[in-house]
């Protein structure tokens, strides 16, 4: 009995972080889903949960991509400033609310993280400029804001530099980062990596790095506030994050292979589904 | 890509020239794999002896300030929840690098943007003792 409810768990946390993995929204918004509706997880533990196997995603992919210098960690600072704030804020609300309310507002997500996936596709920043490495012309202009940084990009072989502009904007849309991650475990992606990469003129892949770190940050802000109302259960959370790191991994093989519009439809589907199942766990209704 | 891999695919980016910013990016790359290695062994080794003294599905939530004398009374579930409070402290001590690495630079502005943060997370810890 005790072993197969901690093979569940793994299980549940592998293919959360599969899922996840494939699709580029880090495993929290497939593990409190998959905890609550496979397993009868309480929400406010499963939240707990997934708060800490983000922080075990970002930690492996942000070790990465900062030794790569994709990270701004300047920024990923400036930003976080705000965003710990509403993760705090996210926490204690979430902890106050009934598991019922939490459903309904995890639901949503799930709606609007599948138009996401099924629509609207991410574009690259206008703001980023290549430049070839190495050259000098431009960079006295691209270094006055303490801000701006520059990587160089494998793929394309040159240096990208670019600037961050909107931080006002940026701090304000963190704080609802902040506050979504903390209220719902999940990561806060979501918000961010558009955030930076439309509004505060940052290229796409130093959005997404930027944002991988900055994750963890948030998660660890908020799971305290979980650890204080005891829905951090070590019995749950040890195997599901382990479980949601093997399946990350597994999961960024895989999805080399695989078209990846479809799989976005596809799981674009799946989250609608599961949606649906919330809601109306969420209004007792029985379909 | 697996963490091989792409710690493969993205070398640390050698540069022209010496950059202030080196040692920031390679420690706190190093505090995010180390504390992740780390507390993913101290969990596993809680989860399999708690699987072995038929434990794994104690439903109990341990109170933050009981899980390092538990840990050190070789409970299993203590030692489970050593792992996963060095998971959720891996962050706060990447932050804590970072403000070190722009104070040794002199750059203090990030250096107390870093302790702003820190301060946010130790409010958060101190709400759960």
């Amino acid at each position: 009995m005790a072993l197969s409810f901690l093979f569940s768990l793994m299980g549940i946390g592998f293919v959360a972080g599969l899922f996840g993995s494939m699709l580029g929204l880090g495993g929290g918004i497939f593990v409190v889903p998959f905890l609550t509706t496979v397993l009868g997880v309480e929400i406010h533990q499963a939240i707990g949960t997934s708060l800490i196997g983000v922080i075990a995603t970002s930690s492996a992919g942000a070790s990465v991509y900062v030794k790569a210098r994709l990270t701004n960690i300047r920024l990923a600072m400036v930003l976080e400033t705000t965003t710990t704030v509403g993760a705090v804020i996210g926490g204690m609300v979430a902890t106050a609310l009934s598991a019922d309310i939490l459903s309904g507002l995890f639901a949503a997500l799930l709606v609007y993280a599948a138009y996401s996936m099924g629509i609207r596709r991410q574009r690259e920043s206008p703001g980023a400029m290549a430049q070839d490495g190495g050259a000098a012309v431009g960079t006295q202009e691209i270094a006055l804001s303490s801000l701006a940084e520059s990587y160089f990009d494998k793929s394309a072989k040159r240096t990208v530099s670019y600037q961050v502009r909107s931080i006002p904007a940026g701090l304000g849309a963190s704080t609802i980062a902040g506050a979504l991650s903390g209220l719902l475990g999940v990561g806060g992606g979501l918000v961010n990596v558009p955030l930076m990469s439309l509004i505060m003129g940052i290229p796409i892949r130093a959005a997404t790095a930027t944002s991988n770190y900055m994750v963890g940050i948030t998660a660890a802000a908020s799971a305290f506030i979980y650890y204080a109302h005891g829905h951090v259960v070590p019995s749950l959370v040890a195997p599901t994050v382990i479980g949601v790191f093997v399946g990350a991994q597994t999961g960024s093989r895989v999805a080399q292979r695989l078209n990846p519009t479809i799989i976005r439809r596809i799981f674009a589907i799946v989250l609608f589904v599961v949606a649906i199942q919330m809601i109306t766990k969420a209004l007792n209704v029985n379909l | 890509m697996s963490i091989s891999e792409a710690h493969d695919n993205f070398p640390e980016r050698p540069l022209a020239s010496p950059s202030k910013d080196s040692i920031l990016y390679r420690w706190v790359s190093r505090v995010l794999i180390y504390g992740m290695m780390i507390s993913f062994v101290v969990m596993l080794v809680g989860m399999i002896f708690s699987a072995l003294l038929g434990k794994a599905n104690a439903n109990v939530a341990i109170a933050l300030s009981a899980v390092i004398p538990r840990a050190a009374a070789l409970d299993p579930l203590g030692i489970a929840a050593l792992g996963v409070l060095v998971l959720a402290l891996t962050p706060g001590i990447s932050v804590l690098t970072s403000l070190l690495c722009f104070a040794r630079e002199r750059d203090l502005r990030y250096a107390l943007v870093c302790l702003g943060v820190l301060v946010i997370l130790a409010l958060s810890i101190t709400l759960a003792l």
